[in-house]
This record gives structure tokens, sequence and C-alpha cells, in this order.
């Protein structure tokens, strides 16, 4: 069938157009016309049960579909945030595990660390005052010595 | 897309900077020690973590030791008193009204118990020592280990 290049088809076309569509033997050009055609407001009452039909398949693919687009864009986005932040908290991680300063400068050797760390508890462990001190206090004869202080005093 | 873009630049930043503090030991004020006297001159500072110090089971470890510098010490004190609000002080000596040696038990930190120790001795010469633990081990069992090491 020779069509009249023009988008609006006349109501004989669309019918013919029709014919050829319930047959299976349409274009997608042919089709589009029909959609075209049946999409009009004024489409002749004949035309109801094809303009459903047609109307039906517009709406099914104007339909909102389901984009990975935007969801891809923040996927790459935090895929990046992901790619600094994990390497740099491995980074410092890794930066922070072992270090010294004497006097100003700084140490990595393990060893030396380890050493140093070793020596500055034993300051602290090396402290007698702390036990001493508790000590005293549990011991009886210190106690005493200070409650004595106010026995002289009179009431 | 330039907003979204800095947005999202200023998100990273953020998270890479809270991350950089993230130290358990960042929220207390003896940090301020570290920071101020750890790269000084009469200053011994060591910082080790994930590590375990042999025969002490330890997660994180920070020391400072600070010779003869009186105002150091006197700094630290300050530190501490502020510290030790909502720390248990688990021991304390106190010399000529001034905190010679303290133990700190500090509220637990997610699965960490936290101690801090403080020690200050004038004979043979002024030195003050600061140690800052991270351990999974219960305090007691902490300070058992380090005093057992005399």
């Amino acid at each position: 069938m020779k069509l009249i290049r023009r988008n609006i088809i006349t109501v004989q076309e669309a019918e013919k157009l029709l014919e050829k569509y319930y047959e299976g033997c349409t274009t997608v050009t042919e089709e589009n016309l029909l959609r075209t055609f049946l999409a009009q407001s004024n489409v002749p009452p004949q035309f109801e049960a094809e303009k459903a039909i047609f109307g039906y398949y517009e709406s099914k693919k104007t339909g909102k579909h389901f984009s990975l687009q935007p969801y891809l864009k923040w996927a790459a986005a935090a895929a990046i945030v992901a790619g600094i932040i994990i390497p740099v908290s491995i980074f410092q991680a890794s930066a922070k595990t072992n270090y010294a300063y004497i006097n100003g400068v700084k140490i990595t050797n393990t060893q030396e660390i380890i050493s140093l760390a070793h020596t500055t508890i034993n300051f602290v462990s090396d402290n007698n005052e702390v036990e001493d001190g508790l000590d005293n206090l549990k011991n009886d004869e210190t106690i005493k010595n200070q409650l004595d202080a106010f026995s002289e005093i009179e009431l | 897309m330039k907003s979204k873009c800095k947005y999202l630049i200023l998100v990273v930043l953020f998270i890479a900077g809270f991350g950089s503090g993230l130290k358990a030991q960042s929220d207390l004020e003896i940090n301020r020690i570290f920071d101020k006297y750890g790269k000084q001159k009469g200053s011994v500072m060591v910082e080790m973590s994930k590590e375990m110090l042999d025969g002490y089971d330890f997660t994180f470890y920070k020391s400072i030791v600070i010779s003869n510098n009186k105002e150091a010490g006197d700094f630290t004190r300050g530190c501490l008193q502020t510290d030790q609000s909502g720390a248990k002080k688990v021991k304390q000596v106190v010399t000529n009204g001034k905190t010679s040696s303290v133990y700190l038990q500090l509220p637990k930190k997610g699965k960490y118990n936290r101690l801090i120790l403080f020690n200050e001795k004038s004979v043979p010469e002024l030195k003050m020592t600061l140690i800052y633990i991270e351990s999974e081990k219960d305090s007691e069992e902490i300070m058992k280990l380090i005093l057992k090491k005399k």
C-alpha cells in the first residue's frame, strides 16, 4: 500500500491499515501512523476499540521505566569515597603503628621503640611511693600516731 | 553538578578528617601534653598501636617522659584534673599539695579499658612520666602487669 507522506492519515486509510494490522502485516511506520491517527481527540467512534488497544500500548510505552543511570552515578560517587577513605584509613592505621620521638627526633626502629616503652613503664612501676603510701595507710602505727596528736586536746 | 561535586569533596574531607582524629585518647585533655611537649628537647614520646609489647597485652600505648621541665608537670596536672572527671582514681599520691603520682581508670571506650598513669619524681632530677594505655584487659590486670615488671 502506498502511503502518503504525512503524519495524519484519513479515516479510510486508517481502516485499511487496521485491517493490515490485524493481519499482522503492518510496518513500524504504518503502526506509527495509526498511533498518531488514534491519538487524535476527534477520532470517529468506530475506532474506540483500536484507540483503547493503542492507548494501552502507548501508556505501557510511556510508563515510568526503571533507569540505572542515576543510581550508577551515586554508586560511582560511593566507590570514589570508599576508594579514598579505605586507603587513607589503612595508611593512618599503619602510620600510627610505631614511632617515638627523642628530643624531637623521630625513631621508627621497632626494637628501639619497644625498648623505650619498657623503660617508660619502668619509670612508673619503679615508683614505690604509691605502694608505700598505701602501706602506710594500712599501717596501724601511722594511724595511731596521727590520732595521738589529738589525744591531748581537752573537751 | 558542580554543587554535588563540592558536596562530595566536603563529605570526603570530613570523613577523612574525622578518621584521622578517631584515636580513643583524642577526647582527652592529656592529648594536649603529647602535642605540646612530644617533639620538644628533653622529651621522649612513644606511640605503639596494634602492637603487643612483649609481656604486655596492650592495644594502644602512648607515653611521654619529660625531664627538667617544671611547667610541663604543672600543665599535665591541669590536664589530669580535667580528665579525672568521670574516671576512677585508682591510686594517688600528693606531695606538698601537688599530685606527684596518679593512676586513673577512665570510662571504657567501646571494648577498650583505658588507663592513665602519671608520675613525677624530683630526685635525682625532675622527671615526669605520663602513660596512656588501651587494652581489652581489665584495668586491674593492666596495673598488675605494669607493677609486676619491677
